[in-house]
C-alpha cells in the first residue's frame, strides 16, 4: 500500500539538488595558527589565571578562542616570545607562574573565527572556539537557501532564458546565450540579453541584458515604456510560451519623486539574472556594477565558457576581495560572495549570492551601538548597495 | 592624455564619475569617451566601453573588421579600468593600455589581477599623472551622487 502522506511531500519537493559554489574562505578549512599552551596544577586556580592571563598577556587578535580547554591554558601565539622566553616574560608581567606545571607545549588553534559549522567543528576540536552562526552563509553553505517554491519559480526563469537562447530568429553565426532579467519584488520579467557580438564585439548577452534594463528607465513618455527592455518579437515569444508569468518592469521615478527611499528600480539593484552561460569576467563585473541581487546561471556540464574566460571562482573571489580603505574616499562596499547552483537534466545553476563581510560589519555597526536590533543580512545588503556608485 | 583628461573633467561637469579616455589608432584619435552611467542609467558604460562603441562605429563606416582595428588600437584613460572594462579590453586584444590612477575598489589589476586569468596580448601601464586624476575622483567623491538613492539608513 502507499503512504499518501509520503506522496504529497515528494509532490511539493522538486528533485533538483542544491549546489552552492562559494568564495575559497568559506570553502577551504580555517587557517590555523601555532600556540603556546601549558596546564594548570589545580582547577581551582584556572579563573584566577585568565584573569591575570588577560590583563599581563592580552591576545587581541585570538578573541574568538576560549583561553581554557580542560586544564589547559592558551598563553599566546608562538610568533610572539621564543619558547625558552615564555617563562621569564609571564615572571616579568607578575603572573603568578606557580599555578602552571610549566609544562609548555606548542599546539595548532584556529587563526580567525569560522565562517561555518563545518568549519567550526574541524577547529573547535583543535581547541575551543566561539562561533556565531550566520544564518544566511549556513543556509548557503548547506544548500537550503531556497524554498521549494523558491526553487520553481527559478527553474521557470531559467527555462525562459533557455527559450530566448534558442529562438529561432536568432542569427546562425550568433552565439547562443540567453539572459533573463527579473524584478523579485513584482516577480516580472524587465529584461532580456541576447548576443549580439556580431555586430560589437563587447556586447555580449549579460552587457545586452543591462542595456535593455537602463532601456526602462530613461525618462520618456512611452507608455509601453516598462516594456522596454524586451524586443516585441521576444516578447511575444515569451507571452506564448509562459503565459503566467508577468513582463515589464516598476515605473522608473527620479530620486525626487520618490515616497519611500530605495522605493524605484536602480540600475539592476535588486534585480535577479538568469543566464544559460557561465558569465565572463566583463559581464560578471558588469552585473555586479549593475548591483544585480543573484546572477543565477545554467551552464551544460560539458559545455562552458572556454576556461580562461570561465569566472565562477573569480566572480566569488572578486566578491569576496573586500576593499581597503579606499583611496578616494567612497563609501566602503561589501560586495556579494558565493555562487549557488543546482543540477538538473546535466544542467548546473549558480547564483552569487551577497555575504562576504556582512558579518563583520553586522558586528561592528552593533557593536557602535548603531544596529539595535539584529537586521538580517538583507538589510545590510541594501545599505551597502545604495552606497555603491558605477 | 591631456585629452583624456579633458574629457574627466567634462564628466565631472556633469555629475558622472570622472573618468576620461581615448583610442589612438595609427596615432590618430578614433574615439573619446567619459563616463555616461548616470546620464543612461546604465552602469555599463564606462569612459573605454564608450569608446569601444565608437571604434565599432568607425570600422562599420569605413569598412574595416572591427576585430583588426582594436589589435591597433592603444588605449589612454585617466582611471585604471575596472574589472569589466579590462576584461573587455583584454578580450578585444588592443595592442596597450595607459592608465592614471590606480583603482582600488574595482581595478582590473589591482583588486583582481584579470590579466592572470585572461593571459592578454595587451601592454598596459600605469601610474601617468596619478594624482591629478585621484583628486578628481576626491572631488567627484566628496559630493553626494545625485542619482543613487538615499540611503535607507536615519542620520541621527
Amino acid at each position: 500500500m502507499s503512504n499518501p502522506k509520503r506522496l504529497k511531500l515528494d509532490d511539493s519537493v522538486p528533485t533538483q539538488t542544491m549546489v552552492s559554489v562559494l568564495s575559497d574562505d568559506l570553502v577551504e578549512d580555517t587557517p590555523l595558527i601555532d600556540v603556546y599552551v601549558d596546564s594548570i596544577e589545580d582547577p581551582k586556580n584556572i579563573s584566577k589565571a585568565i584573569i591575570q592571563l588577560n590583563s599581563c598577556l592580552p591576545i587581541l587578535e585570538l578573541t574568538h578562542l576560549k583561553r581554557i580547554k580542560g586544564r589547559n591554558i592558551l598563553l599566546c601565539p608562538i610568533n610572539k616570545i621564543c619558547l625558552g622566553d615564555v617563562q621569564s616574560f609571564l615572571e616579568a608581567n607578575k603572573f603568578d607562574t606557580s599555578i602552571l606545571k610549566n609544562d609548555i607545549r606548542i599546539i595548532s588553534v584556529a587563526k580567525i573565527p569560522p565562517k561555518t559549522r563545518r568549519q567550526y567543528e574541524k577547529v573547535n576540536k583543535h581547541w575551543p572556539c566561539n562561533f556565531h552562526s550566520d544564518k544566511y552563509v549556513e543556509k548557503l553553505a548547506t544548500n537550503t537557501l531556497f524554498s521549494s517554491d523558491e526553487l520553481i519559480k527559478h527553474i521557470q526563469f531559467m527555462r525562459m532564458a533557455i527559450a530566448v537562447a534558442n529562438r529561432k530568429e536568432i542569427d546562425g553565426n550568433e552565439k547562443n546565450i540567453g539572459v533573463v532579467v527579473v524584478d523579485p519584488k513584482i516577480n516580472s520579467v524587465v529584461s532580456v540579453g541576447y548576443s549580439e557580438e556580431l555586430i560589437n564585439p563587447s556586447m555580449h548577452a549579460g552587457m545586452v541584458a543591462i542595456r535593455n534594463v537602463a532601456k526602462t528607465q530613461l525618462n520618456s513618455s512611452d507608455s509601453e515604456q516598462n516594456l522596454a527592455g524586451l524586443p516585441k518579437d521576444i516578447l511575444l515569444l515569451l507571452r506564448n510560451s509562459f503565459s503566467d508569468v508577468s513582463f515589464g518592469a516598476r515605473p522608473f521615478k527620479c530620486k525626487t519623486d520618490l515616497e519611500e527611499p530605495c522605493d524605484g528600480p536602480y540600475l539592476c539593484t535588486g534585480y535577479y539574472v538568469y543566464i544559460t552561460h557561465e558569465p565572463c569576467i566583463m559581464c560578471a563585473m558588469a552585473f555586479i556594477h549593475s548591483r544585480t541581487r543573484f546572477s543565477p546561471r545554467i551552464e551544460r556540464v560539458d559545455c562552458g565558457a572556454p576556461p580562461g574566460e570561465r569566472f565562477l571562482v573569480f566572480q566569488a573571489r572578486i566578491y569576496g576581495a573586500r576593499a581597503s580603505d579606499l583611496q578616494f574616499q567612497s563609501p566602503r562596499v561589501t560586495t556579494p560572495a558565493g555562487i549557488v547552483g543546482f543540477r538538473q537534466d546535466g544542467y548546473i545553476l549558480h547564483l552569487p549570492v551577497d555575504h562576504s563581510g556582512l558579518r563583520a560589519r553586522h558586528l561592528a555597526l552593533k557593536r557602535k551601538g548603531r544596529l539595535r536590533v539584529s537586521f538580517g543580512v538583507k538589510w545590510i545588503l541594501s545599505r551597502d548597495f545604495c552606497k555603491l556608485r558605477c | 592624455m591631456e585629452k583624456a583628461f579633458h574629457y574627466a573633467r567634462e564628466a565631472l561637469e556633469n555629475q558622472e564619475v570622472p573618468v576620461g579616455c581615448i583610442f589612438v589608432y595609427n596615432s590618430e584619435i578614433l574615439a573619446v569617451g567619459r563616463n555616461e552611467v548616470n546620464e543612461t542609467k546604465n552602469a555599463t558604460r564606462h569612459a573605454e566601453l564608450v569608446c569601444v562603441d565608437q571604434v565599432v562605429e568607425y570600422s562599420k563606416a569605413h569598412s574595416l573588421s572591427s576585430s583588426s582595428v582594436f589589435q591597433q588600437v592603444d588605449v589612454f584613460v585617466t582611471v585604471e579600468p575596472c574589472i569589466m572594462c579590462a576584461a573587455a579590453l583584454y578580450q578585444l586584444k588592443v595592442r596597450s593600455v595607459t592608465f592614471g590612477c590606480k583603482n582600488d575598489r574595482f581595478g582590473g589589476s589591482t583588486v583582481l589581477d584579470v590579466a592572470k586569468i585572461l593571459n592578454p596580448t595587451t601592454a598596459i601601464t600605469g601610474g601617468y599623472r596619478a594624482e591629478e586624476a585621484m583628486d578628481l575622483l576626491k572631488q567627484f567623491y566628496k559630493g553626494q551622487n545625485p542619482n543613487a538613492p538615499p540611503s535607507k539608513v536615519k542620520k541621527k
